[in-house]
């Protein structure tokens, strides 16, 4: 459970850093000023530490910070190969993300 | 960072001979690397007997069963005591002299001998290693990963300028060529840090103890022994003499003491030496539990008394640790099952990084000559790439078809492969059309792979399809090459109806191609 949590902070993590540039936001009615931009590159950074954290609790640090640049990756490459086709579905996850990471990780949690 | 054109162009020839003539072979090593990140589970999927509830026995006592159903043997044995499975023996036959690998067969009280090499040839065709092959092979797959390289060193040398913006753009509308381009620099950007890990490690591997030997000459007066013990801090040698008869401690004892030697030690194999007599001795051979990447310990005891008489590692060599370290790395030995599955895929967009750099290459040259050489590396990319899959998926199917029996099943297995291969190659030099070979090939792969969790149920009634106690590794398995089958099926079915509409170009090579499209600008477009 926090495995699959760790990996949606990194899907995430990911989301937002495509995001933040005006010209890949997915709201064409609405784009984010400078300022915003900076707040979504920082919340990445802040869901890549989220995911290592969540990763750390069931293999330890060295697994987790190991495991990051894999996932990161791999979420990247999914993200950009697929977000032409099928964009609605992927940023629907982005924002079912956070809830999902939760659920997961209380769940996680209680299994123990 | 802008490079002068002089230097441009010389970092974009070498990035493109170093991938075109190294990239082929290199595919294969990936298609093979990313099932072999699951050897272990595909070892115990391919053998029925690994599927056998354990018998919670002591050691001991499996040890003596087994050994009560095997020939009379000469040298060590190696035992490895059932963990889920069978419990299982390896010896040299004191009469034939031949090297024995085999399970014992709880219900039937007997010694089988491996016969399903599945999992073990998928890693030998990753190494390029083989017994008829020599050993050349496998060293020209080290050399092999130091082009891989270079060859990233100069891809990232001829992006840098706009490595960012490469990270983010795929344009799928545009023509094939441009999403080809598209492809190879989101993968090969995205992958970088995986395809380096992989070059670096691999090149270790295989070429550091060829450098190592070198020293032995000059620095241990050509004393193998005494290089192998600064290098690897080996055990003392067993004695060579076995002596007079004597009884032995029960290897549950030996153990026991060997985890007390080494704390956090979880025996797995024991090796014994002259058993039964006064100068027996057993290595206790197991992971150290909480070490990353997981370390290796063994514990070398006397057989009749229980003396500690050497053990390992006591002080991690700097060779032995770095060794570790690269194993550890490039076997994804640590972060758990999630990490097999996110090398699997980059792996998997590894070896999509090669094939569409060789269609880049295509491209650019057709563009300017359509020599025969151009077309016969399209048609090779082409069978080589589709062929692969189609190969491994056909190993797959014969492992669950031939009778579990048959002596020369190993033979008939690499043989189908080999000849698959090279018919699927035969293919693609052959076709009409090329561009239907992709989703022909992927789709016949899918195919060829729906039915084997199906017929797995032939041989054990562990899995997915079948009607015993489940074993989760063998369930895991199965359900893997059902998705991988339907992936397979979904991508021939999405690659055909991309073929068939009319606003694309074709694909690298293909005559049947728009005639009207002008490859140089949408070359320049692709930024290539």
């Amino acid at each position: 459970m926090q495995e699959a949590a760790s990996l949606l902070c990194f899907y995430l993590a990911f989301a937002l850093l495509h995001g933040a540039s005006p010209g890949r936001f997915p709201l064409k009615t609405w784009q984010p000023s400078q300022r915003r931009s900076g707040l979504m590159r920082l919340s990445a950074l802040l869901a890549a530490a989220a995911g290592v954290f969540l990763y750390d609790l069931r293999h330890g640090l060295s697994d987790a910070l190991l495991v990051a640049f894999p996932a990161l990756s791999t979420m990247a490459t999914v993200f950009v190969l697929l977000a032409p086709t099928c964009p609605r579905l992927l940023w629907a996850l982005a924002l079912a993300c956070p809830p999902l990471v939760l659920i997961l990780s209380i769940l996680g949690a209680s299994d123990g | 960072m802008k490079f002068s054109a002089h230097a441009f162009g010389h970092f974009w020839d070498l990035h493109a001979w170093a991938g075109v003539i190294s990239g082929l072979v290199l595919y294969v090593m990936f298609l093979a690397g990313s099932l072999t990140l699951f050897r272990a589970e595909v070892g115990v999927w391919q053998e029925p007997l690994a599927h056998q509830r354990s018998t919670h026995e002591s050691h001991q006592a499996q040890l003596e069963r087994a050994l009560a159903a095997a020939p009379a043997t000469k040298g060590p044995i190696w035992f490895y005591p059932a963990t889920t499975g069978a419990a299982r023996l390896s010896y040299r036959e004191a009469a034939t002299g031949i090297s024995r690998q085999s399970w014992f067969d709880e219900n039937a009280g007997r010694l089988v001998h491996d016969r399903e090499q599945l999992a073990q040839f998928v890693f030998s065709v990753h190494r390029l290693s083989h017994d008829r092959t020599g050993e050349w092979v496998e060293k020209l797959a080290g050399v092999l990963a130091i082009v891989l390289l270079l060859t990233l060193v100069t891809g990232v040398l001829i992006h840098l300028k706009d490595i960012v913006r490469q990270f983010h753009q795929f344009r799928p509308q545009k023509s094939l060529r441009v999403l080809w381009s598209d492809m190879h620099k989101v993968l090969g950007v995205m992958g970088l840090p995986f395809q380096v890990l992989y070059a670096y490690t691999g090149a270790f591997l295989v070429l550091a103890p060829i450098f190592l030997n070198a020293f032995t000459g000059p620095l241990f007066g050509g004393d193998q022994q005494r290089a192998s013990q600064a290098f690897w801090g080996l055990l003392p040698p067993p004695p060579k003499e076995a002596g007079e008869p004597a009884p032995a401690l029960s290897i549950d004892d030996l153990g026991a003491r060997a985890r007390r030697a080494l704390p956090n030690l979880e025996p797995d194999a024991y090796r014994l030496f002259h058993r039964g007599f006064e100068n027996g001795v057993v290595e206790v051979r197991g992971r150290i539990r909480g070490d990353n990447p997981k370390k290796d310990g063994i514990v070398l005891l006397s057989a009749t008394d229980g003396r500690v008489l050497g053990l390992k590692p006591v002080k991690e060599t700097a060779y032995a640790a770095t060794s570790r370290w690269m194993f550890g790395l490039h076997e994804a030995r640590f972060g758990g099952a999630v990490l097999h599955v996110l090398f699997f895929f980059l792996a998997l967009a590894t070896a999509l990084t090669i094939l569409t750099g060789n269609w880049i290459w295509i491209e650019r040259r057709v563009a300017t000559r359509n020599s025969i050489g151009n077309r016969m590396l399209a048609r090779l990319t082409l069978g080589v790439g589709g062929g692969g899959v189609v190969a491994l998926a056909t190993l797959f199917l014969v492992s669950r078809v031939f009778p579990l029996e048959w002596g020369a099943r190993g033979n008939a297995e690499e043989l189908t492969f080999v000849v698959v291969f090279l018919a699927c190659i035969g293919w693609a030099f052959v076709a009409r059309v090329e561009r239907a070979v992709w989703w022909q090939q992927l789709g016949l792969a899918g195919i060829l792979l729906l039915p084997v969790p199906l017929l797995a149920a032939r041989y054990s009634s562990a899995g997915l399809f079948g009607s015993g106690l489940r074993h989760a590794t063998v369930v895991g398995v199965d359900v893997a090459i059902l998705v991988a089958a339907l992936s397979l099926c979904a991508t021939a079915w999405g690659l055909r109806r991309a073929s068939l509409r009319p606003d694309r170009s074709a694909a690298p090579g293909t005559p049947g191609g728009d005639p009207t499209s002008a490859p140089g600008s949408e070359l320049e477009e692709a930024g290539t």
